[in-house]
């Protein structure tokens, strides 16, 4: 019978182990694929590759907008709370606290540092009770804390607290003793982190006031996460809510110096919480910084709206990823390697800059590179061990401008000194290269960044770059529009330069009464002179034969009405210009009225918005003679010169152009630019034409503005020029000669013109 | 005579069994070396080389005194076993993995006193059995369900599970073969079974932990295939939340069930090689050298391998169960049917964990985990069944039983 049991008992052994070879068989061979599928998947793991964002640069290669790598110091407080012993004194007062139903004011590091003492005795004080009282899983919490604080092993900590007979120390004698220990451990990490704040050059007080501001900005949106997702938090979701906020780095320091990284990465574990993280970043050279921000742009992080098309494709790649492979079938695998190429190198990832205003945004698509992906073998701790694949990030291009750094410098100085509100273009009239693009007010970048609301509220609308961006209503152009009714008339025939007409200072039109400027009469003049002194009844005279059509004819191919843009969105067009030409208002409708082309001889009426540039550029074409001159930013993209205008003749014949620079020098020499109070426009050989346009301001007043545009040097030009006043009663040459004769007396100028130019 | 007993001794000594034994620990060198060499050193392996050298010896002296003879110590081993016990439970261990399993010796070496109180019990319950045979009542069954369930009961307390749930199979394999009547065992098991069922659907047990018990049952590759027709399906609702159970499947708790089913399965049939299983060297497997030394085995040598280990087991299994056979002394087999039935039991618990046939629990596999006080337990109850399968013993009437257990010299006669 025995015997029988035996074999039964053998029989039974052969059961279990056919049962676990049959699951051997089911692992290996039935599954095995999903199991290698699932190893390869568990062990493998992708991360992204950074790019180098693109350098904005000027003529010369000088940049203005670098990509640099930075070491970023940051607050890990996970790490702190672990590892650190005010961070294990406030986690463990935290957590008490919560026991207690205190809170959510969590101590933070200023707290502690103020009295470590109070705060050792109220977490290690009690040990005995707490632990006693404490729910279980708190209670192991708790433990974890005490043993760190203590310096003790776990069975150490048990034997202590329950004060075993053995022991001659007992629980509360060793606290006491231990208490002065984890005090001056506490000190000690005080030092640490001053020494921190020193090498990143901070205020020891202020270091330490940001590092407790961060570490409550945790305790904060924890309480907040938890009140969300519902009361009372159970402990898993309490957790949950801890790893969330307290494993992702909070940044104490953009750019720390080498010191700081040398610090925190060859002694860590006196560090504790505090880590260095190199990142890509934006830079904008210290001497260019603030040359015309709002040209230059800036570049922010993605928002929600940017992120919004990447979490959407990510959903669609998880969703169909997780089908079976049999209801994959061709258009849906496309779709996945689609959106994984799209989630992998082409989608924002938060955190990742990009271009917001100026050229950083107008360029963005060519200064944005390829983020590269990398896919690593890790370990069962997460460390890489091993590169599978690896495609690698293309770095944004290098885009080379047609600015030049010294004389925008030089812009800007003269503009912010000399003007209130207006704007300044240079422009190489030989090709239309822009030197410089100068704005008043220029705000500077840290204004920009900080004072947004201000900036957006202010009056005098500083956030519009007004050589291309006129904020609301752009002044006409005035005056400096009679180089186009001149040569609209010279062009038909209808004036010579010695074409007299009569000036009285006033001329009658049916029941309206047309001035000169100032009702000065001029008497007799030709249109040279008509040039020279700016009379406004010689252009009404002659517009009368001329016609609003042929004006505006010319008007055009001086460029009025067409968009100057290097771009899409076209930044530098001209909305306005647009809008005077070729889709008049109907009160403007060509024929109207016979003082509609006269006053748009005078620069007024149809052409009563322009951009400074657009008169720069109408400047630099006659400078030019042979060519509209079309003006351009873009030298080259990556090495590639990028294309540039199409640049067609201009078509005016030569006594055209003769006569409308000898107007333009006698104004200089003897006329509306004439040296006055010591400026003396000559020796820089400038030929230019100045305007006082009138224009109905806010509030319904009549303001005037003043006009500069011309080039130099007129024999061999070498630059256009614009330059608008907003806002002035001085009057055109009285208000912009200042201006201009400060601006060639600049050492740019000189450097580049020669002292006294000819 | 005794130059005679000694010779029939060794024809009789089961070399077959001992030879097995050995193979299992030659692979269990192996894989200890695999799962902790780095490039510097050999890891765990010159320890586990000192373990089976240190226990070889111990074999050969166990082997040299008849059985019945070291039966007189079986009663003081026990309660030193029990104290040892009792003792942990006190305080006296060292924290290891949050169990107090673990007595601290000098040179920095730790005893397990638990695998000693698997053999104590054992031997025991064999001595309790050899006089007592065939009971028949319940009130016979007390001693030996006192005598396994007091160990038991202070080894989970510790908590080590695994090694006090093997004391149930044991006990039930021994009063079976120690010829008990079946309704009382069959009543007992069914009475075990029933009050399991009650407790399933009892309000002492949370909701979090029947659902545990459930997704045990669940299979992960079915899951997630069912999860892919959900969503191919269009039922993207069910389809998250089955795999939001696929994730718990292979977190917490389930991480080293996951892994481990993930390092045999990928295995295949001949696996990747000593030292190159991916899962193995990338330290996926916590424990990978010790409680789930087999899911390296079904890495690195694939079904073949993993197979062939079994085999072995099932072999050393089937070869103490034949010396149990060919035994006619009441003692030595129960001790056979005793160790047999703890090593059979505990290899098939530790193998079914790692295949995610069964529910984590901490128990070795005898002569492969690396580990002193496993390796030497095993070794120790092997050399008991060495030793009774080599000295035949008969008994000429019960008087003999009781001395030879509780002292006086036991009558030994050659059997043929």
């Amino acid at each position: 019978m025995t015997l029988g049991r035996l074999r039964l008992l053998l029989w039974l052994f052969c059961g279990l182990f056919a049962l676990v070879e049959a699951r051997l068989v089911h692992l290996q061979f039935a599954t095995r694929d999903f199991w290698t599928s699932e190893a390869r998947k568990s062990r493998t793991g992708g991360a992204p590759v950074p790019f180098a964002r693109g350098d904005i640069l000027d003529r010369y290669g000088r940049p203005l907008a670098e990509s640099e790598t930075v070491h970023q110091l940051e607050l890990v407080y996970q790490r702190f709370r672990r590892e650190t012993p005010a961070g294990l004194l406030i986690g463990a007062a935290r957590l008490l606290m919560t026991a207690e139903g205190r809170g959510p004011a969590f101590p933070g590091l200023r707290d502690v540092l103020d009295d470590p003492a109070g705060w050792a005795e109220y977490v290690l004080g009690r040990t005995e009770r707490t632990v006693a009282t404490l729910p279980d899983r708190t209670g192991k919490d708790y433990a974890f804390y005490a043993r760190k604080l203590l310096g003790l092993r776990e069975s150490e900590l048990r034997a202590l607290r329950d004060e075993r007979p053995n022991d001659d120390v007992t629980f509360d004698g060793y606290v006491d003793g231990a208490i002065e220990g984890v005090v001056r451990r506490v000190r000690e990490q005080e030092v640490a982190i001053g020494e921190l704040a020193d090498a990143v050059l901070a205020e020891r007080e202020a270091f330490l006031d940001l590092v407790d501001e961060e570490i409550r900005s945790v305790h904060a949106a924890i309480a907040e996460d938890l009140r969300r997702r519902g009361d009372p938090p159970s402990r898993k979701q309490r957790i949950a809510a801890q790893r969330d906020h307290e494993a992702r780095g909070r940044l104490l320091e953009r750019s720390a110096p080498y010191r700081a990284v040398y610090l925190v990465n060859l002694v860590p574990e006196r560090y504790g919480g505090f880590v260095i993280e190199d990142v890509q970043q934006r830079l904008y050279p210290e001497d260019v910084r603030d040359l015309s921000p709002l040209l230059v742009g800036r570049v922010g992080y993605a928002t929600e709206s940017v992120l919004e098309t990447a979490r959407a494709d990510q959903l669609e790649y998880l969703e169909l990823t997780s089908l079976p492979p049999a209801a994959i079938d061709v258009a849906a695998a496309e779709r996945i390697s689609t959106l994984q190429t799209r989630l992998r190198h082409d989608h924002y990832r938060a955190n990742e800059e990009l271009g917001i205003a100026g050229l950083e945004a107008l360029l963005e698509p060519v200064l944005r590179g390829r983020r590269g992906w990398r896919i690593e073998e890790r370990d069962g701790d997460k460390n890489v061990q091993r590169l599978i694949e690896m495609v690698d990030a293309i770095d944004g291009r290098h885009v080379r401008t047609t600015l030049d750094v010294d004389l925008q410098a030089a812009c800007d100085r003269v503009l912010s000194q000399r003007v209130e509100r207006g704007a300044l273009v240079l422009i190489d009239p030989r090709d239309g290269a822009i030197r410089a693009l100068a704005t008043s007010p220029n705000p500077t970048r840290l204004q920009v960044r900080k004072e947004w609301e201000q900036l957006r509220k202010d009056e005098r609308q500083p956030l519009h770059h007004r050589a291309f961006r006129p904020p609301g209503n752009p002044p006409p152009p005035g005056s400096v529009f009679k180089i186009v009714t001149a040569a609209a008339a010279l062009e038909a025939g209808l004036a010579t330069a010695g074409t007299t007409f009569r000036c009285d200072g006033t001329l009658r039109v049916g029941r309206t009464t047309l001035k000169c400027y100032q009702r000065r009469a001029h008497g007799d003049i030709d249109l040279v002179t008509a040039l020279e002194k700016s009379c406004n009844i010689w252009f009404y005279k002659v517009s009368r034969e001329v016609g609003l059509e042929a004006l505006l004819e010319m008007a055009s191919r001086f460029g009025y009405g067409e968009a100057v843009g290097f771009g899409d969105p076209d930044v530098l067009g001209l909305p306005p210009g647009t809008r005077s030409i070729g889709e008049l208002p109907c009160p403007f409708q060509p024929g109207r009225g016979v003082t509609f082309t006269m006053r748009t001889a005078i620069g007024h009426g149809a052409v009563d918005d322009v951009t400074p540039l657009q008169v720069a550029a109408m400047m630099a074409s006659v400078a030019n003679g042979e060519r509209r001159v079309r003006p351009y930013l873009i030298e080259s993209i990556g090495g590639v010169p990028a294309p540039r205008p199409e640049s067609p003749p201009l078509g005016l014949r030569a006594s055209t152009l003769s006569t409308l620079r000898r107007g333009m020098i006698a104004a200089v020499e003897t006329g509306t630019a004439r040296p006055m109070d010591g400026d003396d426009l000559r020796v820089h050989g400038v030929a230019a034409k100045t305007g006082t346009p009138q224009a109905v301001a806010k509030g319904g007043r009549m303001v005037d503005h003043a006009w500069m545009a011309g080039y130099l040097p007129h024999d061999a030009p070498r630059l256009a020029f614009a330059l608008l006043i907003e806002e002035n009663d001085v009057g055109g040459g009285g208000a912009t000669r200042p201006v201009m004769a400060e601006l060639f007396r600049q050492p740019e100028f000189e450097a580049m013109f020669g002292a006294g130019i000819r | 005579m005794s130059r005679d007993r000694r010779k029939t001794s060794f024809e009789e000594f089961d070399w077959h069994l001992l030879a097995t034994a050995l193979v299992l620990s030659l692979i269990g060198l192996v894989f200890v070396w695999s799962t902790t060499h780095d490039d510097e050193s050999a890891g765990l392996l010159p320890r586990q080389l000192l373990f089976v050298g240190a226990a070889l010896p111990l074999v050969a002296v166990a082997v040299r005194f008849p059985y019945p003879t070291l039966g007189r110590l079986v009663v003081p081993a026990y309660a030193v076993c029990m104290a040892l016990l009792v003792y942990q439970l006190l305080g006296g261990a060292d924290e290891a993995r949050n169990t107090q399993s673990w007595i601290r010796l000098p040179f920095g070496f730790k005893l397990q006193p638990s695998e000693f109180a698997k053999l104590a019990v054992v031997l025991m319950l064999a001595a309790w059995l050899r006089h007592r045979p065939r009971p028949r009542r319940l009130v016979d069954l007390v001693g030996p369900f006192a005598l396994a369930l007091f160990p038991a009961v202070l080894v989970a307390q510790q908590p080590d599970l695994g090694s006090a749930v093997l004391l149930l199979p044991v006990l039930f394999a021994m009063l079976f073969c120690a010829g008990t009547r079946l309704a009382l065992l069959l009543g007992i098991g069914g009475a075990g079974a029933a009050l399991a069922v009650l407790l399933y659907f009892s309000p002492f047990l949370h909701d979090y932990q029947r659902a545990r018990i459930l997704g045990f049952f669940q299979s992960i590759p079915e899951q997630t295939a069912k999860a892919k027709d959900l969503r191919a399906a269009g039922e993207h609702e069910e389809a998250r939340q089955v795999e939001h159970q696929l994730r718990a499947l292979k977190q917490g708790t389930n991480f080293q069930v996951y892994h481990s089913m993930i390092s045999i399965g990928s295995g295949g049939l001949i696996g990747r090689g000593i030292g190159r299983g991916p899962h193995n060297r990338l330290d996926y497997l916590p424990e990978r050298h010790n409680d789930f030394i087999f899911a390296v085995v079904g890495e690195e040598w694939g079904f073949l391998g993993s197979s062939i280990v079994l085999g072995l087991y099932f072999l050393l299994v089937a070869l103490t169960l034949g010396v149990a056979r060919r035994t006619r002394d009441a003692f030595g087999r129960l001790i056979c049917v005793g160790v047999a039935t703890q090593l059979g039991c505990q290899v098939f618990l530790n193998a079914g964990v790692a295949t995610g046939l069964l529910p984590v629990t901490g128990v070795t596999l005898p002569f492969l985990s690396s580990g002193g006080s496993s390796m030497v337990a095993s070794f120790l109850s092997l050399a008991f069944v060495l030793n009774v399968g080599a000295h035949r013993v008969t008994v000429l009437d019960g008087e003999t039983f009781t001395q030879g257990v509780f002292g006086g010299e036991p009558r030994e006669v050659l059997a043929r």
